[in-house]
């Protein structure tokens, strides 16, 4: 079964929850919109498609695979494969929405050096795919999302997250490992800011290193049906 | 495509509970194995281990190009766990094409979760079995929710692909179907299987051989 196979397969099993795609949808006319009104502005859509894409990518696995869903696919493939199938299908649909916002910006600005396309909006992007994603794939659809979504939230109504949030917008005045938190816990600041590059290599191996876990999980979990297991 | 399948020695449990104590299975290429128990006997759990959805506590699963490692299918496998393993949001042609390349009737848009129980049954079957380069078929009580017509169908096609070399084996606790088709039967009991021919048990003169078997206290391996 080829790569593309297995995505459309969790493309379809596993869609990415409609409300999750209205959102991320209507966040490509608001782009367009904010760039005709107030050139230079679509960032604010950026971020509504950052928080959605944390949300987007809980798609969940092992409820799923618990429930038989995926059988036809795990004994035709390997389970690394699957793995790394099921997250570029959750994935995709949201980098896509991001790479036209960023070209809405482009077009506008006659330039490439616009927000989604510079090394921290890349870095922002791949932060809110794969660690949801991989937390998600083991605790259940939207675990990953909504931890993250409630961290944030928390620390900012508590006040230290304003704290956090001047680690990233004061570039080279706050520690490293401060300037990585901030960056884990606030994502979506990341577009436009121009972080350290060591900071940004360190979210981007955080990133890839969460999907590389839950793969390697989900390559040696057991998947009994619900009812089986125990019984 | 012909294969074969053999577990040894194997074990699994969960906590404190022994589901499989030390199981032997043999599923010899062209034949028909039923496996036959009482509930909550673990033929799921026995069947989730030879696909490698599950992986046991000890022993080996080997199929004639040597063994199969943890966690994986072996290669050629097909399976289906029954029409509740097939995920209800998805269209029933899209299943199908997605599962076989299209072995579904007509242009069925609707969601599996319109569908019957047994309409649903018979699409995983049909997908299932429409794949092509199936060495060995594991089905977890097919005969599930179909009509007369569909079970004749089902027989059929087992029939079918065992006589082009495929190891198969199904769990149920329809012994008239078993008996009408199967060639060997394999009872799990107390975590241990036992393996009986078709003649051990007069299965062709009907299930009542079966039934005795499947009654009785002597089945020790």
């Amino acid at each position: 079964m080829s790569f593309f196979h297995q995505m459309r397969f969790f493309g379809r099993v596993t869609p990415i929850r409609s409300w999750c795609w209205i959102g991320m949808a209507a966040t490509l006319p608001f782009a367009v919109w904010l760039e005709i009104e107030l050139p230079g502005s679509s960032s604010a859509s950026l971020i509504s498609l950052l928080f959605l894409q944390m949300l987007a990518v809980s798609t969940g696995f092992l409820s799923h695979a618990r429930r038989g869903f995926y059988d036809p696919l795990l004994v035709r493939t390997s389970r690394r494969s699957a793995g790394l199938a099921h997250w570029a299908a959750a994935t995709l649909p949201g980098a896509a929405i991001f790479l036209a916002i960023g070209s809405v910006e482009a077009i506008r600005a006659h330039s490439l050096n616009v927000f989604a396309f510079g090394a921290s909006g890349w870095v922002a992007l791949l932060l809110v795919s794969s660690i949801p994603w991989a937390i998600s794939a083991r605790f259940g659809a939207l675990s990953g999302g909504a931890v993250w979504m409630l961290a944030s939230v928390s620390l900012l109504v508590t006040g230290s997250g304003v704290a956090l949030l001047g680690a990233i917008r004061a570039p080279g005045q706050a520690p490293i490992a401060k300037a990585v938190l901030a960056g884990l816990v606030f994502p979506m600041a990341l577009p436009g800011v121009p972080v350290l590059a060591s900071v940004l290599t360190a979210l981007a191996a955080l990133s890839l290193a969460s999907v590389a876990v839950a793969v390697e999980w989900l390559a040696r979990a057991e998947f009994p049906l619900r009812e089986e297991e125990g019984s | 495509m012909s294969g074969t399948l053999v577990a040894r020695e194997m074990w699994k449990s969960y906590g404190p509970r022994h589901v499989l104590s030390g199981a032997d299975l043999l599923v010899p290429g062209g034949e028909i194995t039923g496996l036959i128990g009482p509930n909550g006997a673990g033929k799921t759990t026995l069947l989730r281990l030879l696909c490698g959805f599950l992986r046991p506590s000890s022993g080996t699963i080997a199929t004639d190009a040597g063994d199969v490692a943890r966690s994986t299918a072996p290669a050629g496998l097909a399976h289906f766990g029954g029409g509740h393993t097939v995920p209800p949001g998805v269209s029933a042609h899209a299943w199908s094409r997605d599962v076989s390349g299209g072995a579904w009737e007509g242009d069925d848009r609707r969601k599996v979760r319109d569908l019957s129980r047994g309409t649903r049954q018979m699409l995983g079957l049909k997908a299932t079995l429409a794949r092509e380069g199936i060495s060995i078929l594991i089905l977890d009580e097919p005969w599930e929710g179909l009509d007369p017509d569909g079970a004749r169908w089902l027989n059929a096609s087992l029939l079918e692909k065992s006589r082009g070399g495929t190891a198969v084996l199904v769990s149920s606790h329809r012994l008239h179907e078993l008996a009408e088709i199967c060639d060997r039967f394999a009872f799990l009991r107390d975590g241990l299987v036992t393996v009986r021919t078709r003649e051990d048990v007069g299965a062709p003169g009907g299930p009542e051989g079966l039934l005795r078997e499947f009654d009785s206290r002597q089945v020790t391996p």
